[in-house]
């Protein structure tokens, strides 16, 4: 399912998002699994996201955010899997 | 006795001629025929709206084509109330020959920009359609007190910056746009030609009038945030006529910057970190989310290199 939504062209439009909001948008956006229990279980303060991407593969939207907010994901399964940084 | 004869009536006249004639016309017709259809001929087109005090007229010399099609074959020019004002030599429908207008000159050669092409602002040198040469730029004074035009001095190299003032120009975004990972729209929006005239304009709103001009994304990498001056570094540059990759090129490099192709997007960062990078986040590099990627891209194993998915 991934594979088929990997070059899918969302619209990300966020102010001062918290990375967990952006990543239940993308997983309601697309028939796919994104674990953010990860960074949530790190206790961390949320890291707003501010972007506005347009047109873009979704791959390409979740390096951006991933970048943006310091983080890495990585993939279980089907399941993307948001990680804290290393 | 004799009869009288009966008599002559007026013969009827018929076209008659030997053979030979009628090989030697048909001839004539075989050698000339061909001749005269494809000989160019010159159509007028007028170009100034009906009651212009200025009468402008395009010239085009068009050769018919077996099958009913024509090409421009021979000289193009503009007319400006009988001066001519342009002209551009076509061969088969491709511009090939001199080109000259009010400002530009130079040559075509079989489409392509070839040699060397002046005009008042610029002389660049061309080869096979890409910047290969020396290119020289001279801008009006901005410095009013010595009111000394502005020179820079470029050298290219099969469409690649590679001096700028006698500096080294490398770019990391020239080697990015080789590989098969850049997204097409946005290599041939690269290779384009782009003006820009800023006076002390913030890089980031350089970075957005450039990602607007092309329809192309442009980002300021985030870390700049937190470097003095960061996206709000004034940049003062005018170039007209260079290529995207080379304009970006020239307004980073000297500033510390660099240009670099990530994650969809024309990335501007620090020029240390345009030659170290690695992706963090692991989008690009992960051998999973490439198998993941595979069968979408229609290729078969995890081991396939992620660049061919994007």
């Amino acid at each position: 399912m991934l594979a088929r939504v990997w070059n899918e062209r969302p619209s990300l439009d966020v102010f001062e998002m918290p990375l967990t909001g952006v990543a239940d948008y993308l997983d309601d956006l697309f028939p796919i699994q994104i674990d953010t229990s990860q960074i949530r279980a790190a206790g961390e303060r949320p890291f707003l996201v501010t972007a506005t991407i347009r047109a873009m593969p979704f791959h390409h939207v979740l390096g951006q955010v991933l970048y943006r907010t310091g983080r890495r994901c990585r993939l279980e399964g089907e399941t993307l899997v948001i990680l804290p940084p290393e | 006795m004799i009869d009288a004869l009966p008599a002559t009536r007026p013969r009827v006249w018929r076209l008659q001629f030997s053979l030979r004639v009628f090989l030697l016309a048909f001839t004539a017709f075989a050698v000339g025929f061909p001749v005269w259809y494809r000989w160019p001929y010159e159509e007028v087109a007028q170009e100034s709206p009906p009651g212009s005090p200025n009468l402008l007229r395009r010239i085009t010399t068009w050769q018919r084509q077996w099958g009913g099609n024509r090409l421009k074959h021979g000289w193009e020019r503009m007319e400006e109330n009988g001066k001519t004002v342009a002209s551009l030599m076509y061969r088969n429908g491709l511009r090939h020959g001199p080109y000259k207008d009010a400002w530009v000159s130079g040559q075509f050669e079989n489409d392509l920009k070839e040699g060397v092409w002046t005009a008042p602002d610029r002389t660049s040198t061309w080869h096979r359609g890409k910047l290969h040469g020396p290119y020289e730029l001279r801008l009006p004074p901005k410095d009013l007190l010595t009111n000394e035009p502005r020179k820079f001095q470029l050298v290219f190299s099969a469409g690649r910056l590679t001096h700028f003032n006698g500096q080294p120009a490398a770019s990391r975004l020239f080697d990015r746009m080789e590989d098969a990972s850049m997204d097409q729209r946005i290599r041939n929006e690269l290779d384009k030609l782009t003006s820009i005239d800023a006076v002390e304009m913030p890089l980031k709103d350089c970075a957005l009038y450039l990602s607007e001009v092309h329809g192309i994304p442009i980002a300021l990498d985030p870390s700049l945030q937190f470097q003095a001056p960061g996206p709000d570094m004034p940049i003062t540059e005018e170039f007209q006529g260079i290529d995207l990759c080379s304009v970006l090129t020239v307004m980073t490099a000297p500033r510390g910057l660099g240009c670099d192709y990530r994650y969809g997007s024309l990335w501007i960062t620090t020029a240390e970190d345009t030659n170290n990078w690695r992706d963090p986040t692991g989008v690009l590099e992960s051998n999973h989310l490439a198998a993941a990627c595979s069968p979408a891209c229609g290729t078969k194993g995890p081991a396939l290199m992620f660049s061919k998915c994007r």
